[in-house]
């Protein structure tokens, strides 16, 4: 647990409340409210009564004016369902501070801050080595404070591997987990099928979505000149390339179009969208960044 | 525009050979990256902003391609016609004689000068093509014709001022020789015009532009020094010395005369505007050595403060008198002082023991090795008298030779002489209508005279000039070695019987290795420097004295025109321009640009992958 976050940051965090601006349309009892009813003390609308209904809902002081039975209704608290969608590619593992435990460490935060919340975490890594399969399955549906030490050893026995198909990843979990919640999505989004798609799938299921868009320093800013070959870690593809520090201002604005597309994209669909270098302090980007972004308060 | 050499356009071939090589596929250094998706669209984006896509990736492509088209077109020799400077066959001659080491202009007259003659360098045109010649004792040519800047800077550069007296004139010939049927030719002489012996050059058409240097100033000069026995006082020198003045304000310096390194008199001298004075040092000396007479003046000329000279300890001549009996002969010789007489019946040679032989009317076995005064006999090498004359009248004699010194042939009567016809190296020095009846001359270094009558059969002997004749032939046969000598000239001496190795060390130090001709004389032209010289030869040392005292040179007065000839005068004057009709090429300027293109090559690579 300490390697993922600081004892001091988990205090912090707990401070901390994920925030949905959508009630929770979750099954499972939470504290969350929804638009269902049910037992709670917090006061919903009046019914009439039918045969049948619980005798000890019916409002006595109304029928005592009106000589009339109605039944009081109460709002059902629910559990908001927080899943988080972690690119373990190859990608991932570049960068002087890895952006996969960078990425990691962000992940462990949210679920921190939710399982604190009394909501269901479920952390969704792509793709998935099969040795990897049991330890996702450890990571779904983890509930309460007291599983965090749990979730966070199994988060931290997480690896990167193979080639991300990020579409596919965010489309499985949109069919997977009907009931929507908040989705946060850590991801360096360099996917050459594109993410649209997905992105699209998560928010018709009615998720509130959370992008987080990871790269490192040398994808910011690439130190290596010359006459290059680049290798693409994930698919093996070849660019070649002559580059020199007189590129670099161009290089830049590349970054910058690629990151703002994405940024105008997740806008214009309701979706929180923040970008982050993966050497950036943890803390900072936690408390201030996406606290800003209204990803909790 | 035209070209020289049209046919260099087949190295436009190497054009696609250029492009073949970017075909090549370059080797690049292999970098695993996370995703290449940045990289294809930042390359797309670069390519898609590019005003000339197809030469995305070959900017340096085209560079090269233009540097080798550029390249060619410059190996083609492309060229302009028009009006324009140049051609010119240009003869510089820099003065470099001791009056060019004057300080009456900083830093001094030869500095100035050449600062001269490279203005006139750089002003050259591409096809201009100059000869530099150096005028001192003699000429040399420094730089043959040529175009090249840079070496004909070099060689000005070395050039340096020696202590010689200047012979413009022979500089003047060489370059009226190099410049005749020559069109456009210019001589440009470089010189504060201390040489009156242009006067004897007729300027013809020569197109000479003198550009003074100096000015003039004050100068103290010593012009003449010797060295003779005091007439009166045995083992007494008397050192005579002149002193010029060829400013016209009246100077004064100390005076100094050395014997080695001792001081052996002092006197301040004070000379008139323009003009001499003379010294008169005497000094006791009892080994050879050398007197040296210092001017403790700071004047603008210092070469002309210090002269030297060698004085050898006097030693009596001797002579061999060979005759069958001659009283009145053997009584005139024995009268000439200092002189050891032997006299014989017989000849045997005795080389080098006595310094002339007298031959008094005796054929000797074997001619003599030395000097000789040969009367009524004479070697059979020579010639062969075809007979007698009787009583020859004496029509003339030359009374400027040394040996007619006070003689007198009026009163001589001469009975019967031998009729011949010299030899050309005898000079005729008493002449009968009929044949010279006295010669004399010098051939490989022997001196000889030759009377050609018997004295007893003349009235001669009872003249006072007989005396006085042999008294002559005694200095003139046995001559003081010449131990002073000016500037620039060659210094000869008889020093053996055979060919042997010198080696000479010069006033500044340096030695130069040399070699007597076979018959042992030692002939040494390097004398450029003033000063004391020392030959050194097997165990044997000998001294010699190289002095400027040049009147001329010490007047260093800066000449604003040269007299040449009789009629012509140049005045100083600047360089004048000529205004030809030249093709002016341009590859220079083309291969400057190339060099430009290169350069601009290398940083745009470097720029690219830097």
């Amino acid at each position: 647990m300490a390697a993922l976050i600081s004892p001091h940051l988990l205090k912090r965090l707990e401070q901390l409340q994920l925030l949905a601006r959508r009630r929770s349309k979750s099954t499972a009892k939470g504290e969350r409210r929804s638009g269902a009813r049910g037992q709670s003390v917090e006061f919903a609308d009046y019914r009439n009564y039918v045969p049948g209904d619980d005798l000890r809902r019916i409002d006595w002081n109304i029928y005592g004016r009106l000589d009339r039975l109605f039944l009081k209704l109460y709002e059902e608290e629910r559990e908001l369902p927080v899943t988080i969608f972690l690119d373990a590619s190859e990608s991932m593992s570049f960068g002087q501070v890895s952006k996969f435990d960078f990425a990691r460490q962000v992940t462990a935060a949210v679920g921190y801050v939710a399982l604190c919340g009394f909501d269901r975490v479920t952390v969704e890594p792509f793709p998935l080595g099969d040795d990897q399969v049991s330890l996702a399955g450890e990571l779904r549906q983890v509930r309460g404070r007291k599983s965090s030490i749990r979730f966070f050893e199994n988060l931290a026995k997480l690896k990167v591997a193979g080639t991300a198909d990020l579409n596919q990843a965010l489309r499985r979990g949109a069919m997977k987990h009907r009931a929507p919640g908040v989705s946060v999505i850590l991801s360096d989004f360099l996917d050459p099928a594109g993410y649209e798609e997905g992105i699209k799938a998560l928010a018709h299921r009615g998720s509130e979505i959370h992008a987080v868009q990871i790269l490192s320093p040398e994808e910011l800013e690439p130190s290596t000149y010359g006459d290059l070959k680049v290798i693409d870690s994930e698919t093996g593809a070849e660019q070649e390339v002559t580059f020199g520090k007189y590129r670099l201002k161009t290089y830049r604005a590349t970054v910058q179009n690629y990151c703002l597309r994405l940024q105008e994209f997740c806008r214009s669909r309701g979706i929180c969208y923040q970008l982050s270098r993966s050497d950036t302090l943890i803390d900072d980007l936690l408390l201030k960044a996406m606290r800003t972004g209204g990803m909790w308060r | 525009m035209n070209f020289l050499t049209p046919e260099a356009l087949v190295f436009a071939a190497t054009l696609p050979v250029v492009v073949v090589f970017y075909l090549l596929k370059r080797r690049r250094v292999a970098r695993l990256v996370s995703s290449t998706i940045l990289w294809q669209r930042f390359l797309n984006e670069t390519q898609a902003s590019s005003p000339f896509q197809k030469l995305r990736h070959n900017w340096l492509l085209v560079i090269q391609l233009v540097l080798l088209a550029l390249a060619v077109f410059a190996l083609t020799r492309p060229y302009f016609a028009g009006n324009l400077e140049g051609s010119r066959f240009i003869v510089a001659i820099l003065d470099v004689s001791a009056s060019m080491q004057a300080t009456d202009v900083s830093p001094s007259r030869l500095a100035q000068a050449k600062a001269e003659a490279a203005k006139l360098i750089e002003s050259m045109h591409d096809r201009d093509r100059m000869v530099l010649l150096l005028a001192g004792a003699v000429t040399e040519v420094r730089q043959s014709p040529t175009s090249a800047k840079a070496a004909l800077r070099s060689v000005l550069g070395q050039a340096r001022a020696t202590d010689s007296p200047t012979h413009l004139l022979d500089a003047v010939k060489l370059a009226q020789n190099l410049t005749r049927n020559r069109a456009r030719t210019e001589v440009h002489l470089f010189s504060d015009g201390a040489s009156p012996d242009l006067e004897e050059f007729e300027l013809q058409d020569l197109n000479l532009v003198y550009h003074r240097v100096g000015e003039g100033g004050d100068n103290l000069g010593i012009v003449s020094l010797e060295v003779r026995p005091h007439p009166e006082q045995a083992g007494q020198q008397a050192i005579f010395a002149t002193v010029a003045n060829t400013s016209t304000n009246s100077l004064s310096s100390d005076v100094s005369l050395f014997f080695g390194e001792r001081l052996v008199g002092n006197r301040r001298v004070r000379v008139g505007a323009t003009n001499t004075a003379s010294l008169v040092f005497i000094a006791s000396q009892n080994t050879n050595g050398v007197f040296r007479l210092e001017l403790k003046s700071s004047d603008a000329l210092a070469v002309d403060n210090t002269a030297s000279v060698l004085s050898l300890a006097r030693r009596n001549t001797r002579a061999l008198l060979v005759t069958r009996g001659n009283s009145f002969l053997e009584r005139a010789l024995r009268s000439v002082s200092k002189l050891d007489l032997d006299v014989e019946a017989k000849f045997t040679d005795p080389g080098a023991a006595v310094d002339f032989v007298v031959l008094d009317d005796v054929v000797p076995s074997a001619w003599p090795s030395g000097n000789v005064l040969a009367i009524h006999t004479q070697s059979t090498n020579w010639f062969q008298p075809s007979g007698s004359i009787d009583g020859p009248p004496i029509v003339d004699w030359k009374s400027t030779h040394p040996l007619l010194r006070f003689v007198n042939f009026d009163n001589v009567q001469v009975a019967k002489a031998l009729a011949a016809k010299p030899p050309a190296w005898m000079t005729p020095l008493v002449e009968s209508p009929a044949a010279p009846l006295l010669a004399a001359g010098e051939n490989n270094g022997q001196r000889t005279v030759w009377i050609g009558f018997n004295p007893l059969d003349s009235t001669w002997p009872m003249r006072v000039s007989f005396p006085i004749f042999i008294a002559n032939a005694v200095d003139w046969l046995n001559p003081d070695a010449r131990t002073s000598i000016r500037v620039g000239e060659p210094f000869h001496m008889r020093l053996a019987s055979e060919e042997q190795s010198v080696t000479i060390e010069l006033p500044d130090g340096s030695t130069r290795e040399t070699r007597t001709t076979t018959t042992g004389e030692l002939i040494f032209g390097d004398t450029f420097q003033q000063g004391v010289y020392s030959a050194t030869f097997g165990t044997n040392a000998l001294l010699f004295c190289v002095n400027l005292l040049n009147s001329d040179e010490s007047r260093i007065r800066s000449r604003e025109s040269l007299q040449l000839g009789e009629y012509s005068t140049v005045e100083a004057t600047v360089e004048a321009k000529v205004q030809a009709n030249v093709d002016k090429e341009a590859w220079r300027w083309i291969a400057l640009i190339c060099l430009g293109f290169i350069l601009f090559e290398w940083w745009f690579y470097h720029r690219r992958t830097a």
